[in-house]
């Protein structure tokens, strides 16, 4: 495992997608918030976490 | 995309005079430069002004106007289009020098306004958590900042020290 090829893949992966069009990168915050929400609403005792921060 | 419609909304109560100029911040704006972020909200910066007659500004023309069409507030958010959104108001000269100059951009055809990168990364040095340093790391590391600019604006903004002290716990071999 050589830990200097795998930070440089992500290096490349996240300059991939900085690259990427405005909408197209929002569509992926869409995505991703909405695993995040999914997540949160099936932890088993916390339930889903209020959205309003300290 | 939700987004989009969130974006139209905030647009139209801008042209409805509601608002002045805004400009998206937090985790949206620096996704206009970076990798996607991960956030459940958006942060929209906006100089309100006061009600003529009134001495304090107060957001509850924004409050009035979308409640009026159907959004719903969540502890501090307004709910437009599913998305949370809070209305942020200048906390200093900063973020109303940010806000005056951010950059005009287009959302699948939808007009809209994200902070500079160097006022991001300026504005996340003032603040100074550890997500906000987190994310000039990220700035720096994406390459895209103006040096120069940056440097004026942290020193326009008393924000030297600060800066010279994350360079140097971040940025030293």
């Amino acid at each position: 495992m050589d830990l200097r090829k795998i930070e440089e893949s992500k290096r490349r992966m996240r300059r991939r997608l900085a690259a990427l069009p405005f909408a197209e990168k929002l569509r992926l915050v869409e995505e991703l918030r909405e695993r995040d929400l999914a997540l949160r609403a099936n932890q088993p005792r916390k339930g889903r976490k209020r959205l309003a921060g300290p | 995309m939700k987004l989009t419609k969130t974006l139209a909304i905030i647009n139209q109560m801008q042209a409805a005079g509601v608002i002045g100029r805004y400009a998206i911040g937090g985790a949206i704006g620096a996704t206009f430069y970076l990798e996607p972020v991960a956030t459940v909200d958006v942060d929209v910066f906006v100089a309100i002004e006061p009600v003529p007659g009134q001495l304090v500004a107060t957001p509850k023309p924004i409050y009035d106007y979308l409640t009026a069409r159907g959004c719903k507030t969540e502890g501090e958010y307004l709910v437009i289009e599913d998305w949370p959104v809070q209305f942020l108001p200048p906390t200093g000269p900063l973020v109303e020098e940010a806000i005056a100059q951010a950059r005009e951009t287009e959302v699948e055809c939808e007009r809209t306004f994200v902070f500079s990168a160097e006022h991001l990364v300026a504005i996340a040095l003032q603040t100074g958590r550890a997500k906000d340093k987190a994310r000039i790391l990220q700035f720096i590391e994406a390459g895209g900042l103006d040096r120069q600019r940056l440097d004026e604006i942290v020193k326009r903004h008393g924000l030297q020290e600060r800066w010279d002290r994350f360079q140097q716990q971040f940025l030293t071999d």
